[in-house]
């Protein structure tokens, strides 16, 4: 009797998921690619890597791969003899650098250009093409452009400086120019999609809510402070989260337009933690486990931060 | 609802099957071992693109030729970088290739991680003479006493020289650092205008500053695994070299990579320091130049030149074909022999053969760059990049700081230096 009782509904569970799965085949067999795909280049890497940070992986003698548990970990976090705590924490302090500079204009001046756009001004629809369209272009084009813009010699930029009677900059090769031009180059290739993003949420706007508004005397700021920002709250909400995971995990950037430099006592003032990874996992010299570990590591403070925004912008209403 | 099912289900097969990547045929055609009446099919990879890559492709196709029937060479070329990390990949999972070409300053490195093999016997059962090639390169190819490579080519740095400009500024051909700085000071050495010897603080400084350390009685590492640039030999060096920028101002500050490429080759420098592989680019510029050695130019009484070379390996496979490794032998006999063509895409045949032909000596400006008995390779160490590649940086700084501290540059560099070399023995264990 009791043997009964424990085997029934486990056989009904096993019924509604048959039923379930016979139910929506159609559609199952559809996400089917996706799904596999997504295990095969996301899922299971995730998870091997994780697994990696905590050996000694020896790629080229694979018999040498040892288990160490959180050594990789220790090594990066705290062993300051080590090479890799020094690439760790430069790695990160550089990338921490870009993503508080680069978030608040990424957002400001999308939202900034978006409002405009909003108003609808003549050609608006056009403009929104020229803004959003830096962001169809490859990494590699992006910087070829600007790297003939930003060249002490010979660039646009200090030719025309020069025109004016003002002196060269170093853009690429002293600081803080490096960061500044980084910055100008990500913005103009990636501000499009936030822009996009921000104006589609104006657009949902109510434009009785602007009238009455303006009927009871709100100023354009008042406007915008008690109507427009928080009806697009969660679009605001989307684009930190992504931009700020976007900006974490800069690498194209740095690596083809300063190549990480320049360096000063010793240090490469734009080497961020991605740039970093990658050379420690590959190479002749490849230490995939600390690579996986650095990878961990940044991947749990993307993790932290995120769910601070996302609390902090709730909370905010 | 049946058929909606098997449709959607031979879909999902359609789109997962379009999917399917793979290794580029050439490797998988060669990975099988071929034999089709005799014949034996070797698969052979390099890094060469460009004009080497054209011309090396040529080599392939002629012996291909010539062996018809007998030997094919499958060859397969990828792009920098990239071209490491797939024989990192490929070699310890056995799908590596039967023949490889790898950097000089790479072969020890690699040889002590078991990832390419020893070819002593191999070599002294072929009709390979190791006597035929630079003996300093053959050198820096053993490993605890055995050999890893058969060198193919040596690339040195020269100075270009704008012979029209030269003679603007009324100056002979210098064979000295001192002739060399007051003919390129007789340049206006100003912004949109001429200068003496624009430099990059970028590329291939690296070559320069050995050629320097070299010259002034440095060297790059102490033993096998000590950074040895942290000395008063080093700090001439780069004194040497910076000196021509801040001290002499022959050069604009901060050039990028190929600014001063593009100086020479707009007629706007008098000289320009560059590798031989650029010397076709620099013909088809149409600025009338000609070459001299860096002998001499980092210090006066030294003619010592770093030159850097691409070889011949074999990389580790489970299962060893002797035909195959046989068939390779013959293969890079032959390039060996033929190398002459392989000179005009811009490098020195490492193989003695080729430089004696009548070709090779034709051509006008490989003799410019110096003495094959000046060259000196990398110090053969299987820790050299870890030691020696932390002073590039340092160097770049150099290049762009006139108010930079020598000898604390120096020390970092060697701090950096010496953590790298403990953690690649640790990894290595």
């Amino acid at each position: 009797m009791k043997l009964k009782n424990i085997k029934k509904p486990k056989r009904n569970i096993l019924n509604l998921i048959w039923s379930n799965l016979k139910k929506n085949m159609t559609a199952y067999c559809f996400i089917l690619p996706f799904m596999i795909l997504f295990s095969v280049f996301f899922v299971f890497p995730f998870f091997y890597g994780i697994f990696i940070s905590f050996f000694k992986w020896n790629i080229f003698q694979p018999e040498k791969t040892a288990f160490v548990g959180l050594e990789n970990y220790i090594k990066i976090l705290f062993q300051s003899d080590s090479i890799y705590f020094d690439y760790f924490w430069s790695g990160l302090k550089n990338t921490f650098l870009f993503v508080l500079i680069s978030v608040p204009c990424l957002i400001g001046i999308a939202l900034f250009v978006a409002l405009l756009l909003d108003i609808e001004p003549p050609g608006y629809r056009f403009l929104r093409v020229v803004f959003f369209m830096p962001t169809v272009f490859s990494i590699s084009a992006v910087i070829l452009i600007w790297q003939w813009q930003f060249n002490t010699n010979g660039g646009f930029i200090n030719e025309l400086l020069i025109t004016l009677g003002l002196e060269k900059i170093p853009w690429l090769t002293s600081q803080p120019w490096a960061w500044i031009s980084i910055l100008i180059v990500t913005i103009w290739w990636t501000m499009g999609t936030n822009m996009v993003i921000l104006n589609a949420g104006l657009k949902d706007i109510d434009r009785s809510l602007y009238e009455a508004a303006e009927i009871d005397g709100a100023t354009y700021w008042q406007s915008l402070r008690y109507i427009s920002i928080p009806a697009i709250s969660n679009q605001l909400f989307t684009v930190t989260i992504l931009t700020t995971i976007a900006s974490f995990n800069i690498y194209g950037q740095p690596e083809m337009l300063t190549s990480g430099g320049p360096v000063i006592n010793g240090e490469f003032t734009t080497t961020v933690l991605m740039m970093r990874i990658r050379s420690i996992a590959f190479g002749a010299n490849a230490q995939p486990g600390v690579a996986a570990s650095m990878a961990v590591c940044l991947g749990i403070i993307m993790i932290c931060i995120s769910l601070f925004q996302a609390k902090y912008i709730k909370k905010l209403g | 609802m049946k058929k909606k099912v098997i449709l959607s289900f031979l879909m999902s097969l359609i789109i997962l099957s379009g999917c399917r990547g793979g290794t580029p045929s050439t490797s998988e055609d060669s990975n099988n071992t071929s034999s089709e009446q005799g014949k034996v099919t070797i698969s052979y990879w390099n890094l060469l693109t460009g004009a080497d890559g054209t011309m090396m492709r040529q080599l392939v196709r002629n012996f291909n030729e010539e062996y018809k029937g007998v030997i094919e060479v499958a060859e397969q070329s990828v792009n920098g970088d990239d071209y490491y990390n797939t024989l990192n990949m490929m070699i310890p999972i056995g799908r590596g290739p039967d023949v490889a070409i790898m950097h000089s300053y790479y072969v020890q490195s690699y040889a002590n991680r078991d990832i390419i093999v020893p070819i002593d016997d191999l070599v002294s059962n072929s009709d390979i003479d190791l006597n035929d090639y630079v003996e300093d390169l053959v050198d820096s190819l053993y490993f605890n006493d055995k050999l890893y490579g058969i060198p193919l080519d040596i690339h040195p740095l020269g100075i270009y020289y704008n012979k029209d400009l030269l003679e603007q500024f009324n100056c002979e051909v210098p064979t000295s650092r001192s002739e060399l700085i007051e003919c390129a000071k007789k340049a206006p050495n100003k912004d949109g205008d001429i200068w003496g010897l624009p430099i990059s603080a970028e590329w291939p400084t690296d070559y320069t500053f050995t050629s320097s350390l070299y010259q002034n009685g440095g060297q790059e590492l102490i033993g096998l695994d000590e950074p040895g640039y942290e000395t008063k030999e080093a700090e001439e060096a780069l004194k040497a070299v910076t000196d021509l920028i801040h001290v002499h101002k022959l050069s604009p500050l901060e050039l990028g990579n190929d600014q001063d490429l593009f100086y020479f080759k707009n007629n706007k420098a008098l000289f320009h320091i560059q590798g031989i592989w650029m010397l076709n680019s620099i013909i088809e510029s149409d600025v009338n130049f000609g070459v001299i050695p860096l002998s001499n130019m980092f210090n006066e009484n030294s003619e010592l030149i770093a030159v850097r070379s691409h070889s011949f390996v074999f990389p580790y496979q489970p299962k060893v074909s002797q035909a195959k490794r046989e068939a390779a032998l013959t293969f890079i006999k032959y390039i060996g022999n033929n190398s002459y063509l392989w000179a005009t895409a811009g490098q020195i045949p490492a193989s003695k053969v080729a430089r004696d032909t009548d070709e090779y000596k034709e051509l006008p400006y490989h003799s410019g760059f110096g003495k094959i008995e000046n060259f000196r390779v990398a110090k053969a160490s299987p820790y050299y990049h870890e030691a020696y590649t932390p002073i590039f940086s340092r160097l770049t700084y150099a290049m762009r700081n006139s108010n930079y501290d020598a000898e604390e540059l120096l020390r970092l560099a060697a701090v950096e230096g010496k953590k790298l070399v403990k953690e690649a023995k640790e990894n290595i264990g």
